[in-house]
């Protein structure tokens, strides 16, 4: 698995679950000293400020605390795995920092460099509006530049949404997160130790697959060949992991018990193609089993502008129900009469010379 | 006027959202097409979009560039003028690219 560097409080309790060897970088002293990693690296606020209460959960703080280890971060993350949660400060503030660095990097990046992301994202409906808020701001600010400019690998978008619907106990949830995380990045070394029956996906084509910069939704399930493999990949998608949109990518591997069916992978690669996907895929025998698995990764791209628009209907219903009672109370207007078809006949007689005019701007006519 | 006659919805917005882009000074690429097309109910799969702007490209109503892992869209001076004519012709209404108006 690739180095996993741990950002911030949440970010460095699930990456030294996932991996001892993990390197950890917060502005809280205190939560550093609470992990168990191979290296920590201590971010400063200007006047030291952070070492107790870190970055006040404002990522303007945590930004700033960037500077302090930017160069150490930048040689760090080539071909890593950064995990951090985005409702905070130092997570959401430092991890800024290095998708910027990545945003600004204009040399082609090799496969192997590229750097991964898992972000996890507060559920909007039960949690505070300032990680909400913090989590759009850096939706937009962060990650949309990042995937535009192509210089990441996957984004793997994790979501509280099943901690706090099913009330379970961080610690476990973190664990939940790294072991579903361990099962994807198990298919390499499944494909080198089971006996393979067709395909193969190599470290090589996994690099190469998590290279791509799009998110990546991937989940493992009990195969039923008897039933359409769509219908079982939407019920058993990764509950920790926002839902995947159309697919542009997908890697599979199927696990086959000895003696088992070797042809019905094909159902996976047919379901693929009918969405216009071509997927990477290993089929492997593996023993222990009694029915067959299947682990699957797809790859979509979805705008962050959409994902904070999700984010943001949640808020705007609560700030809505705010203004109205506050305007209920104070304030008496009159209702203002507006003809739509007059304002819609005003903007459609503009939209010609708006175009003409933008053209004549960009020197096309 | 043939060629003109032949473009539809889906190829009027791509020729504006590539103008508005060179506007804006954005990148515009054919990914982001993709979104704006499918938010524009006009395709749901990526091949559709693909399709429409390689066709284009072929009538050189754009250029279509490789440029650091992304395929980025570039208005022509003939798609200029074939964006101007499709307007006044008011066969089209033209639609929000999300990508360039929300992420400027």
């Amino acid at each position: 698995m690739q180095r996993i560097i741990g950002i911030g409080g949440a970010g460095s309790k699930i990456a030294t679950k996932l991996d001892q060897d993990s390197v950890v970088v917060n502005v809280s002293e205190v939560e550093l000293g609470k992990v168990c990693a191979r290296e920590k690296i201590q971010a400063v606020l200007r006047g030291g400020s952070g070492a107790y209460r870190g970055c006040r959960m404002d990522p303007e703080l945590g930004n700033e605390a960037y500077a302090s280890v930017s160069r150490e971060l930048e040689s760090r993350i080539r071909g890593a795995l950064v995990i951090a949660a985005t409702g905070g400060g130092t997570g959401n503030g430092i991890t800024k920092g290095v998708m910027r660095y990545l945003v600004g990097r204009q040399e082609r990046i090799p496969v192997e460099e590229k750097t991964l992301f898992a972000l996890v994202l507060p559920y909007a409906r039960l949690e505070s509006a300032e990680f909400v808020e913090n989590t759009s701001m850096f939706l937009n600010d962060s990650v949309a530049p990042a995937i535009d400019s192509g210089n990441t690998g996957n984004i793997f978008m994790f979501t509280n949404r099943l901690k706090f619907e099913n009330r379970i106990p961080e610690d476990h949830f973190n664990q939940m997160i790294v072991d579903s995380l361990r099962d994807f990045f198990d298919i390499p070394r499944k494909n080198a130790e089971l006996r393979l029956v067709d395909g193969h996906v190599d470290q090589e084509d996994f690099d190469l697959f998590l290279s791509k910069p799009y998110f990546n939704h991937f989940t493992s399930f009990t195969y039923d060949p008897m039933q359409e493999f769509g219908r079982q990949l939407q019920e058993h998608g990764n509950p920790l992991l926002l839902p995947a949109e159309q697919s542009i990518e997908a890697l599979f591997l199927m696990e086959i018990p000895a003696g088992g069916d070797q042809t019905a992978f094909y159902n996976l690669v047919e379901f693929f193609n009918r969405q216009g996907v071509k997927p990477i895929y290993s089929v492997a025998e593996n023993p222990a089993l009694t029915a067959p698995r299947v682990t699957v990764a797809q790859l979509y791209s979805r705008k962050p502008a959409e994902l904070v628009h999700d984010f943001n209907t949640v808020a705007d219903e609560h700030a809505q129900t705010k203004v109205k009672k506050t305007i209920n109370q104070f304030v008496q207007l009159e209702p203002l009469e507006v003809n739509m078809d007059e304002e819609a006949r005003k903007v459609k007689a503009n939209g010609q010379d708006d175009i003409v005019a933008l053209l004549k701007r960009i020197h096309k006519i | 006027m043939q060629q003109l006659e032949r473009l539809g919805e889906e190829h009027f917005l791509v020729l504006l959202w590539a103008a508005m882009s060179a506007d804006r000074n954005r990148k515009y690429n054919i990914t982001n097409c993709f979104d704006d097309l499918k938010a524009g109910g006009i395709t749901r799969t990526k091949q559709t979009a693909v399709a429409v702007v390689e066709a284009m490209h072929l009538l050189c109503l754009i250029d279509v560039k490789d440029e650091r892992n992304r395929k980025n869209i570039y208005l022509t001076n003939f798609g200029g003028q074939a964006l101007a004519k499709l307007a006044e012709s008011g066969r089209f209404q033209s639609k929000k690219s999300h990508f360039l108006e929300e992420t400027c």
